[in-house]
């Protein structure tokens, strides 16, 4: 026995020197494994690079690309094209100069596991759809996205930022959470790598007033969201008094709290609770107590979708009949879901949006049936805003004087598209310039709250 | 923090103290049960709980079955995984006369590959109990601010948690097997020489505790809508499972019991004060000044383990 | 060179740091505790060391340094009340204490400590979010490097110093070490605070690397990771934990194919480890875990019996006689117990004891199995408290000292079932022995004082001159466990007797020796006596105890019966009605 264990402590020990040797000189390992994690050798970043695929279809015209419904051209120096009545790809239009060819190295930093990955794996599938029809499209500028996995970790979104920029990405896409953002951006903003975001909501990541000026936003933020929801909400079930949930160990839920406060006093809603929870809880019989125990008229919870289910469930559950209003974390079609979900117990559940798959832009529907075609689901508006969000980031890298981080910055901010969620632009803080749609869960779907 | 609440600690948060606390409860004995006959902490209990939630899943998305068949799935999987777990990590160390410490490391390295083996199974996801096996509806018992909302699948909770820990202590005071246990906890040596199989009492231990721990990790998944069962739920009751067995003293059912539903309520007194980011640390702040006090717990005996 | 440094810094410092907590399991470890705090102390140095250089704006290595001390700090309270505590016991509280620290981290926010981060306010201690440092992450290899470097000099310097001898002999067998004058609860102590200093040292250069602080990252899973680390690699010397750290830490870079099964593997490593390879991987190399070589070995000294000069200058017979301490000018009874009793529960095992112990005596003390004599024993050398009545030694009420003062005051003892340090070598037993009497080395040995070498040859000298007498110095570098059983015995006298007594507590030495064996142990108890060693022996022999005592004692279901000369005890009614008889 003895003599089988020296053998095996040999083979230990040389894979030891093995591995040590392999580490050091393979420089795509991910560091983001040897960092500390609450659980060892937990899965890290997958490595997955896609190469662009295109439809290969090259077009003999420029600026012309072939669609379903037959050859389209436009031209890129002027404003946005019409758009044609049964989806054609986007047009975008972009600042002076431009016309950048060749292939731009994109990085995304996507939860892919961990309690983001619900949003994170549909974040995922609208980047590789958008990819796949922008390098269909005729201009000569291909994109190369290199996705990449944070496992929902914050110090892990920090580190693959690390490896994106080292990597020279020309322009980094994500990460999913804003607790994520605030680790990461930060280090893209040093090196002058323009960032954009597709679902960070928390407050202070994009422009001057956030991280810095290389950070952009393609998602609406809780502050441009919430207060609509409010006030549509206010007007149709006047309400006095709220009670507030929320996570407070998450950037994102915690600036959602915070703006959800500010909204309800601006409407002159008085808060009666606040109550908090940690991530991973899955009882909330307590602070359903307190909150009932206060007696208010309407619910507010910011959470993200893993807590927002048992929430949801619970509260009804406990004979909680009270409206209840959800921020950006509510937004994925698990929340209705009868497997997966709180099915029924959703119903009626308010959620503020940047996007609703019931919305009438034609743009969304040609987006709705292709989704479902290639994936065999409905998108969510995580995926509509990552498609969106390749797509303005492709037309900021075309139309910039070079791919450095400035150039690519300026041209951005002057980019004007017209997206699946509409009219798509910066305003000053580098977020979306775009209203907010409320909606309202009725029937096991998201409908527009009227 | 709610002052003004505490004064109106109603019953519901009682109750949901009660709901919690059975869990807590049933979970310890397990613990308590192999440390009160083989001196040992079992690390593991914790990921058995886990991985007999997980199977109860996998029975019920195949075969759709109900609650009972599902607790049946859970302490069968449990009790023998539990049986495995002492043939292949503390039975060689037996043998070998191994310090107590390298049972310990040899229970948390079966807890990791367990949860390991979960995460892998499980790709991280978050599975969800099928409706059919969940009780649904709810009933109110009273009126107006001191209503107390029930559901039907937090009372069968509480009552399978019952019926674990009665036929339990039944088993230990009544039976011959229950002798045969609290001899071999007392001494083995004079157990055996008393002419009691020894690994014959040990198996059963810990076909017994691991698949009272199943069952436990069964019901904490029903007792929360919707629910869940992720690789990561040993590690939530894992550390609190510790502090109840401290605090009732190990090796004592009667403790486990007393601790587990003490454990609950004082958990649930911590977020009506509005401190739910603290109750997370009472059961251990408890463990600790308990273990300074009095480390063999409220109804543990002092003496220590003869030869 | 540096190109790879610079290529893999992350990975090589990451290396480093899990070095650098293994070692600190590793000291606990080797003090026969299982701490696992070393998580939560490295948070608390993290969390400090953040603070001094993000809102006091202090150099890396103060800060570190500071991280280190306030861990140490806190370990300090924490460690004295719960090192009383047995071993799952004394784990189960270290994890509680981790628990807490967490949850108080993430939920307490301390704006006067804040800072800003460009644009953005980043709060102390930042909460369940985290805590980002303004700086770029460390890459000077040297904070992690050199506090390893230092650590392994440590350690080396740590083998063969009294401190080092001392930590074995608690590893082996704490009750023993205490009884022969090793204070185990201060050791215990300095191995925790120490253990805590390195760890919060950890934590503050982690903190750096990153230059984030994730508190999830500080919990019961994160001490399970840095014990395997020790476990794996071994615990029988510090290389063990090292190379465990390294072989752990760069694993997951290989193993990536494995994916989602790593954590699967990783516990299957831990498992077969435990299972079987005792002395971790290291083990595998080293002779030690095969008992073919010894842990600790002294300086060995030049020594040649039977000339029993030494090369230190001067003969060991000019020197102090190996056991004997310079008599004290005393005319009073060496040992008086009045009334002494204990219980358990409601067992009265002694029942109201008196008796008096002269010096020069040897004085036996028989009865019945379960008459009380161990208990007595117990009693007297401090291991029991009694619960009633009055111990004095010397003229000094002992009552509830502990057993490693008594020794200082000159009473040593054995056991009925053998307590040596089985993997040091015999040689070691005996210098644990000298414990008591002489001093602290380490601080010299790190310097490699020049009056050090001379200090541990003279000990070691003294040593095997003791070892001569008892007739095992051929023996000297064996382990301890491969002795026979009647020279097992034997070396227990004699690491008793290298404590320098007045008087000897001999608990059944003749239990298992045949009679040429006991023919021998008669001539040694009779040297002791003729040396002025007081002597109180437990025996079942009555023909040794008729031959060697002066005085004997006859106890009987805790009671006294009868105390008297041999003679006529041995023609006492009562005592032949009790005892006598049976043979």
């Amino acid at each position: 026995m003895s003599r089988i264990a020296r053998k095996f402590g040999f083979y230990l020990v040389a894979l030891l020197l093995c591995s040590l040797a392999l580490a050091a000189c393979d420089n795509n390992a991910t560091t983001a494994t040897t960092a500390p994690t609450n659980t060892p050798m937990v899965v890290g970043a997958t490595n997955t690079s896609a190469i662009s695929g295109g439809m290969g279809n090259a077009t003999a015209e420029p600026n012309c690309t072939v669609t379903a419904s037959g050859k389209v051209c436009s031209t890129f120096s002027t404003v946005a094209t019409a758009l044609s009545g049964d989806g054609m790809p986007m047009t975008g239009t972009g600042g002076m100069g431009g016309g950048q060819t060749g292939t731009a190295k994109i990085g995304a930093i996507l939860s892919l596991s961990g309690a983001a990955a619900p949003y994170g794996t549909s974040q995922k599938n609208g980047l590789e759809m958008a990819r796949d029809d922008i390098n269909a499209m005729a201009g000569g500028l291909k994109l190369e996205l290199d996705i990449q996995d944070d496992a929902s970790k914050a110090d892990q979104a920090g580190q693959v930022m690390q490896k994106l920029v080292s990597a020279k990405s020309v322009l980094v896409i994500g990460p999913t959470l804003s607790n994520g953002a605030f680790t990461a951006d930060p280090i893209a903003q040093q090196a002058g790598i323009p960032v954009l975001a597709i679902s960070n909501t928390a407050d202070k990541i994009s422009g001057k007033n956030g991280i810095g000026e290389y950070i952009f936003r393609a998602s609406l933020s809780e502050r441009q969201a919430i207060p609509p929801t409010i006030k549509a909400a206010k007007a149709k079930l006047n309400f006095s008094k709220a009670a507030l949930l929320f996570g407070d160990d998450d950037a994102f839920t915690k600036s959602g709290a915070e703006v959800f406060k500010q909204a309800l006093a601006d409407n002159g809603v008085q808060i009666v609770a606040t109550e908090t929870y940690k991530k991973g809880a899955t009882d909330f019989s307590g602070q359903i107590s307190n909150i009932k125990a206060a007696a208010p008229d309407v619910i507010v919870v910011s959470g993200l979708i893993a807590e927002a289910i048992p929430v949801v469930k619970q509260m009804r559950d406990a004979g909680v009949t009270l409206p209840i209003i959800g921020g950006n974390g509510f937004n994925n079609p698990r929340l209705f879901s009868k497997e997966k979900g709180a099915g029924d117990a959703a119903e009626n559940v308010i959620v503020g949006a940047a996007w609703n798959i019931a919305s009438d832009n034609p743009k969304s529907a040609d987006f709705i049936t292709r989704y479902q075609a290639k994936f065999g689901s409905n998108p969510d508006q995580f995926a509509a805003q990552a498609y969106t969000g390749l797509h303005v980031a492709y037309f900021g890298i075309k139309n910039a004087k070079s791919m450095s981080g400035a150039d690519v910055a300026a041209a951005l901010r002057t980019v004007s598209y017209n997206s699946v969620m509409g009219a798509f632009k910066f305003n000053a803080d580098q977020d979306p310039d775009m209203a907010a749609v409320v909606q309202i869960v009725q029937g096991g779907k998201f409908a527009i709250y009227k | 923090m709610h002052w003004q609440t505490f004064a109106v600690l109603d019953a519901q948060q009682v109750v949901n103290g009660i709901f919690l606390g059975s869990i807590y409860a049933l979970f310890a004995l397990g613990y308590t049960l192999v440390f009160g006959v083989l001196d040992i902490l079992n690390v593991a209990h914790a990921a058995i709980f886990m991985v007999a939630a997980f199977a109860a899943w996998w029975v019920a998305e195949a075969y759709g079955q109900n609650l009972l068949v599902a607790v049946l799935v859970a302490a069968l999987v449990g009790g023998l995984l539990g049986v495995l777990l002492d043939r292949i990590a503390f039975w060689p160390l037996r043998r070998q006369g191994a310090p107590q410490l390298s049972a310990l490391i040899s229970s948390i390295a079966v807890a990791t590959m367990l949860e390991g083996a979960a995460l892998a199974f499980s790709h991280t996801e978050t599975k969800y109990l099928p409706a059919a096996v969940v009780p649904d509806g709810r009933f109110t018992l009273g009126s107006g601010t001191g209503a107390v909302t029930i559901t039907f699948a937090k009372l069968v909770v509480l009552g399978t948690a019952l019926l674990g820990m009665v036929a339990l202590t039944y088993l230990v005071q009544r039976t011959r097997l229950g002798r045969e246990m609290r001899a071999v906890a007392e001494s083995p040596k004079a157990a055996a020489l008393l002419g009691i199989n020894i690994e014959r009492v040990i198996m059963i231990t810990f076909f017994i505790a691991s698949a009272l721990g199943g069952v436990a990790g069964l019901l904490f998944a029903v007792k929360d809508a919707p629910s869940p069962v992720s690789y990561d739920m040993g590690s939530k009751v894992e550390l609190k499972g510790l502090a109840v067995i401290i605090l009732g003293g190990m090796g004592s059912i009667p403790g486990s019991v007393v601790g587990g539903f003490l454990l609950g309520i004082s958990e649930v007194l911590t977020i009506a004060l509005g401190a739910s980011g603290y109750s997370d640390a009472i059961p251990f702040a408890i463990l600790f000044l308990m273990l300074l006090v009095r480390p063999s717990g409220l109804f543990g005996s002092r003496a220590r383990r003869a030869g | 060179m540096t190109d790879f440094y610079n290529q893999n810094s992350l990975l090589l410092n990451q290396l480093a740091i899990s070095a650098l907590l293994a070692l600190s399991v590793y000291i606990t470890l080797s003090a026969a505790m299982l701490s696992l705090a070393n998580a939560a102390f490295m948070g608390l140095g993290a969390y400090s060391s953040a603070l001094c250089s993000q809102h006091f704006g202090w150099q890396l290595l103060p800060a570190l340094l500071l991280g280190g001390l306030v861990a140490a700090v806190v370990a300090l309270p924490l460690g004295a009340p719960v090192l009383r505590l047995r071993g799952v016991f004394l784990a189960i509280a270290t994890i509680g204490f981790g628990e807490v620290l967490r949850v108080v981290v993430t939920n307490a926010a301390i704006p006067a400590f804040g800072y800003k981060i460009g644009n953005i306010d980043q709060a102390y201690p930042g909460g369940a979010e985290g805590l980002r440092l303004s700086q770029p992450p460390l890459t000077n290899g040297w904070y992690s490097y050199g506090a390893l470097l230092a650590l392994i000099y440590f350690f080396w310097r740590l083998r063969g110093s009294r401190m080092g001898r001392a930590l074995a002999a608690i590893r082996e067998d704490e009750t023993a070490a205490e009884s022969i004058g090793v204070d185990v609860r201060r050791y215990k102590l300095i191995a925790f605070v120490l253990s805590a200093f390195i760890a919060g040292w950890a934590g503050g250069l982690s903190a750096h690397l990153y230059a984030f602080i994730n508190p999830n990252d500080f919990g019961f899973s994160r001490a399970v990771d840095i014990l395997t680390y020790a476990v794996v690699g071994g615990t029988f010397s510090f290389v063990g934990p090292i190379l465990g750290a390294l072989l752990i830490t760069s694993l997951p870079e290989l193993l990536r194919f494995l994916q989602e099964y790593r954590q699967v593997f990783s516990g299957a490593v831990l498992l077969l480890v435990i299972l079987f390879l005792p002395g971790g991987l290291f083990g595998l190399f080293s002779k030690v875990v095969r008992g073919k070589r010894t842990l600790l070995v002294g300086i060995p000294p030049a020594f040649s019996p039977p000339g029993l000069v030494s090369e230190a200058g001067g003969t060991a017979g000019g020197d102090e006689p190996a056991s004997l301490r310079p008599p004290e000018p005393l005319a009073e009874p060496l040992l008086q117990i009045s009334h002494l009793s204990r219980r358990f529960g409601g067992v009265i095992a002694v029942d109201d004891v008196s008796l008096t112990v002269a010096r020069g005596d040897v004085f036996g003390l028989i009865g019945p199995n379960g008459a009380g004599k161990t208990t007595l024993v117990n009693l007297i050398s401090g291991v029991l408290a009694p619960s009633g009545g009055q111990i004095s030694f010397k003229g000094q009420v002992i009552n509830g000292l502990p057993p490693h003062r008594l020794s200082t005051l000159g009473l040593a003892r054995t056991y009925q079932n053998i307590r040596l340090f089985p993997t040091l070598s015999v040689l070691d037993n005996v210098l644990v022995g000298l414990h008591g009497r002489t001093r602290s080395n380490l601080l010299a040995r790190l310097f490699f004082s020049r009056r050090v070498r001379a200090e541990e040859q003279h000990n070691s000298l003294r040593a095997m001159e003791l070892l001569y007498r008892f007739g095992l110095h051929t023996y000297a570098y064996e382990p301890a466990a491969s002795l026979s059983y009647g020279d097992q015995r034997r070396l227990e006298m004699a690491r008793a007797l290298a404590t320098g007594p007045t008087m000897l507590l001999l608990d059944e030495p003749a239990a298992g020796l045949n009679n040429a064996e006991t023919a021998t142990l008669r001539e040694l108890l009779r040297q002791f006596a003729a040396e002025g060693i007081t002597i109180l022996l437990i025996e079942h022999d009555m023909p040794l105890v008729m031959g060697v005592c002066d005085e004997v004692a006859v106890l009987n279901f805790g009671r006294k019966l009868a105390e008297d000369t041999p003679a006529r005890i041995s023609s006492d009614p009562q005592v032949i009605e009790a005892y006598l008889g049976s043979e």
